[in-house]
């Protein structure tokens, strides 16, 4: 167990002389420092991460972070800065859960001196960092402190080790790591994969089994190697040394192996990222080829419909040239001509019957009057003299005939309904697929401006980037094959050259209990891959329950705030289904944080919103102090950003209960609610305020008095709902909500 | 079936007409002669024939006068009726026509040249009318349309008159 007891900073940065004492009672575990946004919370943080790791805890290129005070002593020199943390342990660890008889305290206290110095470049330090010095204090049983034989760098990688440090200072950015990193930034899968294993392996203790099992499969080579030595026997020596060299080959090719799988992993996750982003391009490649089958068929409906409506408007064309419309518009001159000429024909004069009838006579040869016409004759002549007479008016009264018959049948035409009601027909015909045409058209239209909101080039590049990507892993496999091919072929030699060996040496009663010694070894190592195959089972399983009740506890009653949430985040949060933690495919030591949502498919990081993740990495650093009993602090920074309504409550209220000394930085609107409010009146131990005296109103903002006249930031005991004369902003005084702490001072 | 006056047109070479001032606003709206024949709707007529034909009706149904003139004088013919363009319901028609507007007891009124002339004459009192009636259509109206409507009119027309 190790607790914080007392942290003093001193001229550091913001900060002229703080000291922060967290709550070390047990049933109030919680300590709050509440502080605006600017107001040195992050600036506190990184004083404690320099306080225990020195400069590799400093941001970014820790020789561009300046410590020195340069806000409020500009022109001093030879200001030293300091950092003491006074924590203590109870001699208890993972494997011996009851501490020692005496509890023992230790001081950390690193200082350094910072020297006003010309900047060498633009972005170089104005200060110069000079003596930099760490001294680990032990208390004595009389009181007295010495410093710790071992080592400052020993003991606190030792109890807060370097790679763990997201366990112990935690800014909730940084945290997110375990997760794929925060919205702004990416972390490469690999990188994910090696912190999560690191932490998992470290705390979990599972490298004391690797590094045991390394070991002892390691004397039983050389247990083996001596036993060959010891028969004097030349072909065994021979077979020794081919057993060397199979087994070098072999590790080379395991290591390939290794390397390759992580290549592979980069792989697929390029080839994941890159689907992501032509995803994002167009939605999903499929919708992009329906696109273009729907614009297919289209222009496949939009032909046919034209080639109808074409051929509609020709009957419609055709229309205007039918004998019924014509004869409709000259309906006037056809009745006036059938009206005329029917008399004509019923009288006989069209065509001239009399005529017809003389006709016959002539041609039977007998007239009425019974005179034989068949014969040359005055009667005859007679008759034929009025048929030819009668030629003209014959032809004439024919042609009127015909015109009467003519007429006759075209009057049927004369209302023109028939025309009408065909042209009406072929109109409406045209009307419809003109609508369908237009429809069809309009469909293009919108296929067309979803089409073009496509960038063609992107899709493209991005599928070229894919086919290349799934090229390079199906070249991966391949090579993953072929070595673990060649990794059985190896292995099969050596154990048979292990075995042809072992039999040649039992010949060799010299040799016999350093044989002994190596099968001791074999099952030794045997055991040890056992037990730690079914320990990393057995904890990883656990790690993961636990990560997945934890996270369930944040992420809980999201349903039931529908009223107050924000609809978006609450559907996101509720698509994970679960979380854990598991294996890395085709490995047995590392580890990754997965996320499923609730039709069980593992959701990307990409997938998962900002607060999401912050619930899912804390999950994991909580899970995997429970899971490992690490009783240590939790100094976190920014850990409710992103999180509202009943998300932010619970993780409060769960970090609160589950982390063993939880230190956290809040700002005002982190504690807005009244749930917040009364988590930290039930949990917390010890709270304090920052306040940045340039947040002043004098410089614009809301802070009511100036206590101290540098730029410096102070700290106060005051609570969530309380100010004082150092944190007090505009508005508190007037605000029922809040009340005015009595009896207290700003600390500086 | 008979061809009386189909038979009667096509003996006889004479030349249907139109007005030589109209040619070009006529070809406008004929597709054959523009050699399209797919966008009937802005070239409602498929051959001059039955913009010829049109006309003729249109200037019965308007009560208009036959042109005045020789048609040589005028017009342009585009076709001869013994290359039997004249299908038999029209030559009827025009049979009628001559006999309604030029009397029974005319001999000439079944002479082809007098009934081929009487039309030529008609077509070209009928073809300013259809052709304004064409060249004013409304914006998103087609030429074909318009002479649809055209005809319903004049045929709302004359029924109204009979």
């Amino acid at each position: 167990m190790l607790l914080i007891r007392r942290i003093e900073i001193v001229n550091f940065a913001c900060f002229d002389h703080i000291e922060i004492a967290p709550s070390a009672n047990s049933d109030r575990r919680l300590t709050v420092i509440r502080a605006e946004n600017g107001s040195g919370k992050t600036t506190l943080l990184r004083a404690i991460r320099w306080g225990m790791y020195g400069e590799r805890g400093l941001p970014g290129n820790p020789g561009t972070f300046s410590l020195h005070p340069a806000a409020w002593r500009p022109d001093a020199t030879g200001i030293e800065t300091s950092v003491s943390i006074l924590f203590e342990t109870d001699g208890s660890s993972r494997h011996h859960l009851e501490g020692k008889p005496t509890n023992i305290e230790y001081e950390l206290r690193r200082t350094v001196t910072t020297i006003r110095k010309e900047p060498t470049s633009k972005d170089g330090p104005d200060f110069q960092r000079t003596g930099e010095d760490a001294q680990l204090l032990e208390r004595e049983r009389d009181g007295s402190w010495t410093p710790n034989p071992h080592g400052v760098g020993r003991v606190i990688e030792e109890l807060l080790p370097w790679g763990l440090r997201d366990f112990f200072v935690m800014d909730a950015d940084e945290a997110t790591d375990f997760v794929g990193g925060s919205e702004n930034k990416v972390v490469q899968r690999r990188d994910v994969i090696g912190k999560t294993s690191f932490a998992v392996r470290a705390l979990l203790g599972l490298e004391v089994f690797d590094r045991a099992a390394d070991r002892v499969s390691s004397l039983r080579q050389n247990f083996g190697r001596d036993a060959t030595k010891a028969t004097r026997n030349a072909g065994l020596q021979a077979m020794q040394t081919e057993l060397d060299r199979v087994s070098a080959k072999l590790a080379e090719v395991e290591k390939r192996l290794e390397e390759n799988r992580h290549k592979r992993l980069d792989t697929s996750a390029s080839l994941d990222e890159a689907r992501g982003d032509l995803e994002a391009i167009i939605g999903s490649l499929g919708a992009h080829d329906e696109l273009r089958q729907r614009l297919a068929d289209n222009e496949k409906h939009a032909k046919r419909a034209n080639e109808q409506r074409r051929s509609a408007a020709q009957d419609l064309s055709r229309d205007l040239t039918r004998i019924d419309l014509l004869a409709s518009l000259a309906a006037r001159e056809v009745q006036h001509v059938e009206t005329t000429l029917q008399p004509l024909y019923d009288d006989g004069s069209i065509p001239v019957r009399h005529l017809a009838f003389v006709k016959s006579l002539l041609e039977n040869g007998m007239c009425v009057c019974g005179q034989d016409l068949s014969s040359p004759s005055e009667h005859t002549d007679h008759i034929q003299h009025v048929i030819d007479s009668s030629t003209g008016q014959a032809e004439h009264a024919n042609h009127l005939a015909e015109t009467l018959h003519a007429a006759a049948a075209l009057c049927r035409h004369r209302d023109g309904e028939e025309w009408e009601r065909r042209a009406s027909d072929h109109a409406q015909a045209v009307y419809v697929l003109n609508e369908e045409f237009d429809n069809l058209a309009q469909v293009r239209r919108d296929i067309d401006a979803r089409l073009d909101d496509i960038d063609d080039n992107q899709v493209e590049n991005a599928r070229g980037h894919i086919d290349m990507l799934t090229q390079s892993l199906s070249q991966l496999d391949r090579q993953l094959a072929s070595d673990h091919e060649a990794q059985e072929l190896l292995t099969t030699d050596k154990n048979k050259l292990d075995a042809e060996m072992r039999i040649a040496r039992r010949q060799e009663a010299e040799a016999r209990d350093l044989e002994r010694y190596e099968e001791t070894a074999a099952m030794l190592v045997q055991i040890l891959q056992q037990a730690y195959a079914r320990i990393q089972d057995e904890q990883v399983g656990e790690l993961s329950d636990a990560m997945n009740t934890l996270f369930a506890s944040m992420a809980a009653n999201v349903v039931d705030d529908e009223a107050v949430e924000h609809n978006q985040r609450k559907a996101t949060l509720r698509m994970i289904a679960g979380v854990g933690l598991q294996p890395v495919e085709d490995t047995a030591a590392e580890y990754e944080i997965f996320a499923l949502n609730s039709r069980g498919r593992s959701m990307p990081p990409t997938e998962i919103n900002g607060a999401s993740r912050r619930i899912l990495a804390l999950s994991f650093v909580l899970g995997l102090c429970k899971v490992s009993r690490t009783t240590a602090p939790l100094v976190a920074d920014s850990l409710l950003n992103f999180m509202s309504g009943s998300v932010r409550t619970n993780t409060l209220r769960v970090t609160a209960e589950a982390a063993n000394q939880p230190i956290l930085l809040l700002t005002g609107s982190d504690l807005e609610s009244q749930n917040e409010i009364e988590l930290v009146d039930r949990y917390a131990g010890a709270t304090y305020t920052l306040t940045g005296q340039w947040q002043h109103v004098d410089y614009g903002g809301d802070v009511v008095n100036q206590t101290d006249r540098r730029q410096v930031s102070l700290l106060c005991s005051c609570g969530p709902r309380e100010y004082c004369q150092t944190c007090e902003r505009r508005g508190q005084a007037e605000d029922a909500r809040w009340t005015r702490r009595q009896g207290s001072e700003a600390q500086q | 079936m008979s061809e009386f006056f189909a038979d009667l047109l096509r003996t006889t070479s004479h030349g249907l007409v139109l007005p030589r001032e109209d040619e070009d606003a006529i070809n406008r709206y004929v597709a054959m002669h523009a050699g399209d024949r797919t966008n009937v709707e802005s070239r409602p007529f498929p051959r001059q024939v039955d913009f010829w034909a049109f006309c003729i009706a249109t200037a019965l149904a308007l009560k208009l006068q036959p042109r005045d003139g020789l048609p040589s004088r005028w017009g342009k013919a585009f076709i001869y009726t013994n290359q039997g363009i004249v299908d038999n319901d029209l030559a009827s028609l025009l049979a009628i026509v001559a006999v309604a507007k030029i009397g029974l007891d005319d001999p000439g009124v079944t002479e082809s040249r007098r009934i081929v002339e009487l039309a030529n004459r008609l077509a070209a009192a009928g073809c300013p009318e259809v052709l304004r009636k064409l060249q004013n259509s409304p914006l998103r109206t087609t030429p074909l349309d318009q002479a649809l409507e055209f005809a319903r009119s004049l045929q709302e027309q004359v029924y109204d008159d009979s």
